[in-house]
């Protein structure tokens, strides 16, 4: 498997349009932004209470025209880019190699008795056409268009270097058994391959699709995965399975109530003296109230029901509620970028 | 930009009526594009007697330099376009 998947003319023109579109309708926010300040709208006396925060800054860009631009355009992206991205896998899908998921290194349990939970089931995420689900091969058109030739160019950073900074903050190297809750196409479950390259990794995730796509990965390394088809709240397996349980940007496509209940299962599942590593979105208690109002917009227009009720948990509180000792609570870089939880369930 | 006097009154210039003419103004957009289609589905028609294969436009990737030209015209057009539009200060 290459490293990208090489896109014909016109899917490539489609996706590179939609990467400049969303570049601008982010240029365009940060002026709009700038033009709060002539208002004497500054981060810092901004109120506590982000609802008295919206009703502020919401009112205050109404007036702004390059603001009202910025919606348009980043509307337009968040509509369209799974559509240019299912047509411009339209274009090569003849011509992709036929497949036998079923013959690779990494295996998947379908769990045919599986229910989504109706949070899952239910929830547009990111406005993707589609969904996780809604093409054959989805979890190829997500993980190798719409992550790689989308995603990974618009979002500031190494979106990949990331996850590898994240598992290297284990506190162990020997484990023996790693289960990653939410595997999504698998970018997370190659990071913890090379870093624990002894373990036998397990990976949940309620779509088969981005299953099916993580396994296509994992394939093309000879990794021995073995998938299924579960959620962190519910995962099936026995007590004391596993000696790190690990997530990488799932919460915030959880209301808090599921990631309450992921905490005690992953407290469940995990032996005495086995870690949890769960990282996400940064917490806004943390960050400027700016930056808090603008990823709440985000996530209010662009298909995150969940960012911010999930943002605002204190991950700390509740996974010592249910049970752990904290090791570690912060951001990637101060007060910005991923915040990673790491926490121990008593021997 | 600050407003001076004798600016005309900012006003919200499309009314709900008129949201209808700009779904005709997209469908006559829609006519131009389909021109400027067929013009090509032309040239490459007559291109391929020529030797080069729609297939091969089709395979065809930029290379760094046209790949960079690629991403300087396209963020012009939507400069423009934005312009246009009522953005401001965008490099065009």
């Amino acid at each position: 498997m290459s490293d990208t998947l090489q896109l014909k003319q016109t899917g490539r023109a489609l996706m590179e349009f939609e990467v400049s579109a969303r570049q601008l309708a982010n240029q365009l926010h940060r002026t709009a932004e700038s033009e709060l300040s002539a208002l004497g709208i500054v981060s810092e006396e901004l109120p506590d209470e982000l609802s008295e925060r919206r009703k502020i800054v919401d009112s205050a860009l109404a007036e702004s025209r390059t603001f009202r631009l910025r919606h348009i355009l980043g509307d337009y992206c968040w509509r369209e880019h799974g559509r240019a991205a299912l047509a411009a896998f339209a274009e090569i899908e003849d011509e992709l190699p036929q497949e036998d998921l079923s013959s690779g290194s990494v295996k998947i349990d379908e769990n045919p008795d599986f229910e989504p939970p109706a949070y899952w089931a239910t929830s547009r995420f990111h406005r993707t056409e589609g969904g996780w689900d809604g093409h054959a091969r989805m979890g190829e058109i997500h993980g190798e268009i719409v992550h790689k030739q989308y995603v990974a160019k618009i979002f500031p950073g190494d979106i990949y270097a990331n996850r590898r900074a994240v598992a290297s903050k284990a506190p162990r190297k020997d484990y023996s058994a790693i289960l990653e809750i939410g595997v999504s196409s698998g970018h997370y479950t190659v990071a913890l391959s090379d870093i624990f390259p002894d373990a036998q990794i397990h990976g949940v995730d309620p779509s088969l699709r981005m299953l099916e796509q993580a396994a296509r990965v994992g394939n093309a390394r000879g990794s021995e995965w073995k998938l299924k088809v579960a959620t962190g709240e519910s995962t099936g397996y026995d007590d004391a399975r596993f000696d790190l349980v690990t997530a990488y940007a799932v919460h915030h496509e959880m209301p808090p109530k599921a990631i309450d209940a992921m905490f005690h299962e992953t407290f469940r599942i995990l032996k005495p003296g086995g870690d949890l590593i769960f990282a996400d979105v940064p917490r806004y208690a943390d960050i400027d109230k700016l930056s808090a109002w603008r990823f709440d917009w985000l996530g209010r227009h662009g298909g995150e029901p969940f960012w911010t009720p999930s943002a605002m948990l204190d991950l700390a509180t509740m996974a010592q509620a249910a049970g752990f000792e904290i090791v570690a609570s912060e951001h990637l870089q101060p007060r910005q970028d991923i915040y990673y939880l790491i926490a121990r369930k008593p021997v | 930009m600050s407003r001076r006097p004798t600016d005309p009154p900012e006003t919200a210039i499309l009314k709900d009526a008129h949201i209808d003419d700009v779904a005709r103004g997209l469908l006559a957009l829609a006519r131009e594009v389909w021109v400027l289609t067929d013009r090509v589905m032309i040239m490459e028609a007559l291109l391929e007697d020529r030797g080069v294969s729609s297939g091969m436009i089709d395979n065809f990737q930029p290379d760094e330099k046209l790949e960079l030209e690629l991403k300087k015209r396209r963020e012009a057009m939507l400069g423009r376009l934005m312009t246009a539009m009522g953005a401001e200060g965008l490099n065009t």
